[in-house]
C-alpha cells in the first residue's frame, strides 16, 4: 500500500470540519442554530481527524521501519 | 422543497473531496507496476480496508436513496434486506465460499466457474455481468443527474459528467486499489454526511416513540395494524397486514435465501474487494468486517424515509411530493390519495434540515454514494472484460505491460459504455424495473450454480450452463405469468397471460427469484447425473468435499480474528437487532 489510508481520510475530514467549524462561528455565528450545528458538527470532524490522523501516522511510521529491516 | 440556495461554502466542501478523491488516484497511481496491482489491488490489502471497500461498493445511489424509499414506502420492514438478506449472506460467503474465490487463485468470480465446470459457463457469466454492470452503473448515474437537476436545477448532462470524469480519472490512475482506497474514504465520509441528519430527524418526531405514533396513524389510514411501520415481523404472518405485502416464507426463502446470497455470494462487485485481501484468512474477515456497520445501516439509510413519510403522512411537512403526470398533475391511487415520489424521501430531508454547509457535506454524500457504486461496477467490469473476454478469446498470451494497457481502455469503455447506457435510461421510463428483473432473472439461478458447484462434487459443466439457462427461462415465465395488484401487463409482468396476482412487486420479485433458483438447482442435478463428472484430482481447492478446512490455520490466531468467532458474533447481534424490533 503506497500510504495508510487513514491519512487521506483524516486530511479531507480535518479540511471538511474545519470549513464548517469556520463557516459556522465566523460567517453565520454561534447565535444561530444553523451556526451552532455547522460549529458542532465541524469541530466532531476535525476532533475524529485528528485521532484518526495519529493512529494512521504511527501506523505508517512501523511500516516504514519495518520495510527498511532491523539493521534499519 | 427548495430548488437552490447551495452557498460557497457548499461549493467549497464539494471541491475539497473532488481533489481528495483525485488525489488518493494520484497518490496510488505509483504503486501500480503489474495487471495483478491493477486488476486485484496486489492482493496486498488489509482485512479491515477490503471490509469497508466491500460495504462501500455496495453503499451506491440503490443503497442511499433507494433504501430511503423503501423505508418512506414499507418503514422498518426493508430492514429484512440487512438482517435477513444481506448479514446471513455475508457470513456464508466469509466462511464457506470465500476459501474457494481466493484458495483457487482465480482472479474473479467467472474464472472461477470455468475452474470449477467449463470454458461456456464462465462465458456465460462473463457476458451477463459485463454488460449488467455497465447498465447498472448507467443508470446509477442518470438517476443522480436527474436527482441533482430536480433538486438543485444543476445541468444534468455536466453534473453526470463530471462524476464520470472523477471516476475515470482515479480509476484509471490507480486500478482498483485506487478505488478501494476512495470506497473506504466515500463510506465515512457518507456516514459523516446522514448521520446529523438521522439525529436532527429524530430529535424533530420526538425520539423513536415518537416516530412509532406518527407512523401509527399512517399505518391505520392505510388499513394496516397500527405497528405495521415499525415492527419488522409482528405482522408476517399475513401480507395484507405489513406494507411490504409478502409472508414470512415468501420473504425468508425469497429475499433471505434466494436474491441475497446470489448478491453476496456470486456479485463479483463485491467478492473483488474481498479477493484483494492479503490472505486466505484476510478474505474470509473481509465480509465479516464488512457485516458490522452493515447491520447498523438501517439507521442511517432507512430512518430517513421513514421520518420523510411520517412528516408528510401527519402534515407536518410535505417532504415526499407526489408524482406527477404528462399533465403535471399529481398521480392519484385507487384511494384517491396522492402516489409519493419516495426515490425523493432522503435528498428531501437533506434539503429540509440542513443548513447551509452541512447541506454541501450532506449532498457531498450523495454524490460519494454514487461515485463509490459506479467505481466499483466500473473496476468489476475492467476485470471481467481483460481476464474472462479479452485474454480467454481474442489475445490469450500477451505480455503483462500489454493486459494492463488493456485494463485500463476497459475502463475508459466502460465508463463510455455507462454514459452512453445513461443516455438510454433517459430515453425510456420504465428502464429500472427492466434492470432490476434482469438482475432477479441473472443473479437468482447464479446462487444455485455455485452453490452445486461449490458442494457437490457430481455437477457437471453441462448441467451447470443448462441450469442457468433454464432457471433464467423459468424466472422469465414466472414474471410472465404474474403480475403485481394495481399494475397492468407490460414491464411490470403479466406478458404471457395473467395466472396469479401477488400483493406488491416485491412479493412477485422474490417467488420470481424462488422459481428461478428451483428450476436451476433442479435441472443442474438432473443434467449432471446423466453426464459425465470432472475427475476428482482436478476439482481439489474447488469442491468443499475436496479441499483441507481452513479452521486449523484459524487456531493460531487470536480470539477476535478467527473468522468463526467473527460470523458467531455478528450472527448473535443480527438475532438481537431482529428481536428488538420485533
Amino acid at each position: 500500500m503506497p500510504v495508510d489510508v487513514r491519512l487521506p481520510i483524516s486530511g479531507m475530514f480535518f479540511a471538511v470540519g474545519l470549513l464548517l467549524l469556520i463557516y459556522g462561528t465566523a460567517v453565520e455565528g454561534l447565535g444561530t442554530g444553523a451556526g451552532r450545528l455547522n460549529a458542532l458538527w465541524g469541530g466532531a470532524m476535525v476532533l475524529f481527524s485528528l485521532v484518526l490522523g495519529y493512529y494512521g501516522a504511527r501506523a505508517e511510521r512501523r511500516a516504514r521501519i519495518r520495510e527498511r529491516g532491523p539493521a534499519g | 422543497m427548495r430548488a437552490q440556495g447551495l452557498a460557497a461554502v457548499d461549493y467549497a466542501i464539494i471541491a475539497v473531496y473532488f481533489v481528495f478523491v483525485l488525489g488518493v488516484g494520484w497518490l496510488v497511481r505509483r504503486s501500480v507496476r503489474t495487471s495483478k496491482d491493477f486488476f486485484e489491488a496486489g492482493r496486498r490489502t488489509p482485512a479491515w480496508v477490503a471490509g469497508l471497500a466491500f460495504v462501500s461498493a455496495n453503499l451506491g445511489a440503490k443503497e442511499v436513496i433507494g433504501m430511503g424509499a423503501s423505508g418512506a414506502k414499507y418503514g422498518i420492514d426493508t430492514a429484512h434486506f440487512y438482517w435477513v438478506g444481506a448479514i446471513p449472506a455475508m457470513v456464508f460467503v466469509a466462511i464457506f465460499m470465500m476459501p474457494f474465490y481466493y484458495g483457487s487463485r482465480a482472479r474473479s468470480v467467472p474464472e472461477y466457474l470455468r475452474l470449477r465446470f467449463d470454458e461456456k459457463t464462465r462465458a456465460f457469466n462473463a457476458g451477463s455481468f459485463a454488460v449488467m454492470t455497465v447498465f447498472s452503473s448507467g443508470v446509477s448515474m442518470y438517476a443522480m443527474g436527474k436527482l441533482f437537476n430536480l433538486l438543485l436545477g444543476w445541468d444534468m448532462d455536466a453534473s453526470m459528467l463530471a462524476a464520470a470524469g472523477v471516476v475515470l480519472a482515479y480509476t484509471t490512475l490507480g486500478g482498483l486499489t485506487s478505488a478501494i482506497y476512495n470506497e473506504v474514504l466515500q463510506f465515512c465520509l457518507i456516514v459523516a454526511g446522514l448521520l446529523p441528519l438521522v439525529i436532527l430527524g429524530l430529535h424533530n418526531v420526538g425520539g423513536w416513540d415518537g416516530l412509532s405514533n406518527h407512523l401509527a396513524n399512517a399505518a391505520i389510514a392505510r388499513g394496516y395494524p397500527e405497528g405495521a411501520y415499525t415492527h419488522a415481523w409482528k405482522y408476517m404472518g399475513d401480507s395484507s397486514q405489513n406494507p411490504i405485502g409478502v409472508e414470512w416464507l415468501g420473504l425468508v426463502m425469497g429475499l433471505g435465501f434466494v436474491l441475497s446470497f446470489g448478491y453476496w455470494c456470486t456479485d463479483f462487485l463485491v467478492v473483488q474487494r474481498a479477493m484483494a485481501a492479503d490472505s486466505t484468512t484476510a478474505a474470509r474477515r473481509t465480509p465479516l468486517i464488512a457485516a458490522f456497520p452493515k447491520m447498523l445501516f438501517p439507521a442511517l439509510v432507512i430512518l430517513p424515509g421513514m421520518i420523510a413519510f411520517a412528516l408528510t403522512a401527519s402534515g407536518q411537512a410535505q417532504l415526499i411530493p407526489a408524482k406527477l403526470d404528462a399533465a403535471l398533475q399529481p398521480l392519484m391511487d385507487s384511494h384517491g390519495r396522492p402516489v409519493l415520489d419516495f426515490d425523493l424521501a432522503t435528498p428531501s430531508m437533506l434539503l429540509h434540515y440542513f443548513p447551509n454547509g452541512l447541506l454541501g457535506l450532506g449532498l457531498t454524500a450523495l454524490l460519494a454514494s454514487f461515485m463509490s457504486g459506479m467505481a466499483g461496477n466500473v473496476t468489476a467490469f475492467n476485470t471481467v472484460f481483460t481476464y474472462d473476454l479479452y485474454q480467454s478469446y481474442l489475445r490469450p498470451r500477451a505480455s503483462d505491460a500489454h493486459y494492463l494497457w488493456v485494463g485500463r481502455a476497459a475502463t475508459v469503455g466502460g465508463v463510455a459504455l455507462s454514459i452512453g447506457a445513461a443516455y438510454v435510461a433517459r430515453s425510456f421510463n420504465n428502464i429500472m424495473d427492466v434492470l432490476q428483473l434482469v438482475f432477479a432473472f441473472v443473479n437468482a439461478p447464479l446462487f444455485a450454480t455455485f452453490a452445486l458447484g461449490m458442494f457437490w462434487r457430481r455437477s457437471t459443466g453441462h448441467g451447470a450452463f443448462v441450469g442457468l439457462v433454464s432457471g433464467t427461462a423459468a424466472a422469465a415465465l414466472h414474471h410472465g405469468l404474474t403480475l403485481p395488484a394495481g399494475s397492468v401487463p407490460g414491464v411490470k409482468g403479466g406478458y404471457f397471460g395473467v395466472l396469479h396476482t401477488f400483493p406488491s412487486e416485491l412479493a412477485q420479485t422474490f417467488w420470481t427469484a424462488i422459481t428461478a433458483f428451483v428450476t436451476c438447482a433442479a435441472v443442474t442435478i438432473l443434467i449432471s447425473l446423466f453426464t459425465r463428472p470432472r475427475p476428482a484430482e482436478e476439482l481439489h481447492g474447488l469442491v468443499y468435499s475436496l479441499t483441507p478446512r481452513a479452521g486449523s490455520k484459524d487456531r493460531l490466531l487470536p480470539w477476535y480474528e478467527r473468522p468463526v468467532v467473527l460470523a458467531a458474533v455478528v450472527l448473535t447481534a443480527t438475532l438481537f437487532l431482529n428481536i428488538v424490533f420485533w
